[in-house]
């Protein structure tokens, strides 16, 4: 985690909130590899999420409070976050930032978020080697076949990811890579000097497939978060093209995973070597790996 | 007589400096208006091309006349309207001129991307109809003010001698 980027975005919150936290990470020798999420929700209590744990803190948050962070952390600037808000969420220095309230709708269509009434800041974080697992699943297809990685929402996929791709990217055998950070929060804030990445930032993951393969001829296209039948189409579409891609989906399990029509759509045609399970628990994270012909 | 003689030089001096004063003041006013329009053509320049935040856009704008009077300084730290209000005493601007800045500056940014440019088409549109009219009225005020203060030092000589 980026400490100026985590001190910018603790600049946007209340005092009260930034004094609580303080008081708990000075407790807790931990709390910053293990803090993922802070919530701010009008009229109630501040929380965080410590090492899967929901904590309240002791200062609760006004309406008016949430109206200013939300304008400090859309840094006044609410036209940049239109597409990312009729989609409920914000990206502000690589993070995610969900936002609860009232759909404003246009013809069926949701167009933005009015009477903003909680936020949810999910807190990144750079683990090294968190990916190594991704990188070896990859080399044993012989970086010809994709990987798809798969967990709960806020177990690890983006880090894990993001990892993937760093190490990927660098080193004696390192391969151009195309990331399609089509939420903002896949780049590395300060990238590997020597790094072979490019990034497609903020494009529909379709579109940024599309471009990526037409303009960047990557070796390797890693996305975050595959799920709808337009992304398995580019997916495909890439794949037949010669290029493998790893991408990341929400599923508890592999079976679960695998029911999903889209990912079903995929598996079929055999688009991923492998899957890539992750799981945190007290003790850390476990991941299994299950090759794409055990699966069948 | 040498002290009336030196008093009248000092009083031509002074109606000179007067004069002098005057263009400057009227020639900053014009620099600030004309300062004022380009941020606005830069910020919906911005907006349009590149929905680059109010902050990046702010940090990255070049304006002597806006700087001089401070308000480019206040403008990257505390945002538009603060900016205003901050440096208000050194802006040679109309009460009309300030009044349409403040809306703009409170009102920028808490939209989507076509009502910043709806925003920035009526100020700028209004400030360009603000900046003709000083450009048609400076020579004649200029004029008028020199005539007054040239008078009133001369009359002042005479009185003197």
């Amino acid at each position: 985690m980026s400490n100026e980027r985590y001190e910018r975005i603790l600049s946007c919150l209340p005092g009260g909130v930034c004094r609580e936290i303080g008081r708990i990470a000075a407790e807790n020798a931990d709390f910053f590899s293990g803090l993922s999420e802070i919530r701010l929700r009008a009229g109630r209590y501040a929380a965080v999420t410590l090492a899967g744990r929901n904590l309240l803190l002791s200062h609760k948050v006004t309406e008016a409070e949430l109206a200013m962070i939300f304008r400090r952390l859309s840094g006044d600037s609410l036209y940049r976050h239109k597409e990312s808000l009729a989609e409920g969420y914000l990206t502000v220095l690589g993070y995610r930032i969900g936002v609860g309230g009232r759909a404003i709708t246009e013809g069926g269509a949701v167009v933005g978020v009015g009477e903003v009434s909680s936020l949810c800041i999910r807190i990144p974080h750079d683990i090294k080697g968190a990916g190594r697992v991704g990188v070896e699943a990859f080399s044993a297809l012989g970086r010809r076949r994709g990987v798809l990685v798969y967990s709960a929402p806020g177990v690890g996929k983006t880090t894990f990811l993001r990892d993937l791709a760093a190490t990927l990217a660098c080193g004696r055998d390192a391969m151009r890579v195309v990331l399609i950070d089509t939420r903002g929060e896949l780049c590395e804030a300060e990238p590997h000097p020597m790094s072979q990445i490019d990034a497609l930032s903020g494009y529909p993951m379709a579109v940024g497939i599309e471009i990526a393969t037409r303009t960047l001829s990557p070796e390797v296209i890693i996305c975050d978060e595959i799920g709808s039948y337009e992304e398995a189409e580019a997916a495909l579409s890439v794949v037949g093209g010669g290029v493998p891609i790893i991408a990341s989906a929400h599923a508890g399990d592999l079976a679960e995973l695998l029911a999903r029509q889209p990912i079903r759509l995929l598996h079929e045609l055999s688009v991923f070597g492998a899957y890539v399970g992750i799981r945190r628990d007290d003790t850390g994270y476990h991941y299994t790996v299950d090759r794409w012909e055990s699966c069948q | 007589m040498l002290f009336r003689v030196g008093g009248s030089l000092l009083l031509v001096g002074l109606s000179l400096y007067g004069c002098y004063s005057f263009s400057l003041l009227e020639e900053r006013r014009v620099r600030q208006t004309e300062g004022f329009l380009l941020l606005l053509r830069y910020i919906r320049t911005q907006i349009a091309c590149f929905r680059a935040t109010v902050g990046d856009i702010y940090t990255s704008f070049e304006n002597r006349a806006l700087t001089e009077c401070g308000f480019l300084a206040a403008l990257r730290r505390i945002g538009f309207s603060e900016a205003m209000n901050v440096s208000r005493a050194r802006l040679y601007l109309d009460e009309e001129e300030l009044r349409l800045l403040s809306a703009f500056g409170e009102e920028i940014g808490q939209g989507y991307a076509e009502d910043a440019l709806a925003l920035c088409d009526y100020t700028v549109s209004e400030m360009e109809k603000a900046m003709e009219k000083r450009r048609a009225e400076a020579p004649r005020r200029t004029r008028v003010a020199h005539s007054l203060v040239m008078t009133g030092g001369l009359v002042l000589v005479f009185l003197l001698l």
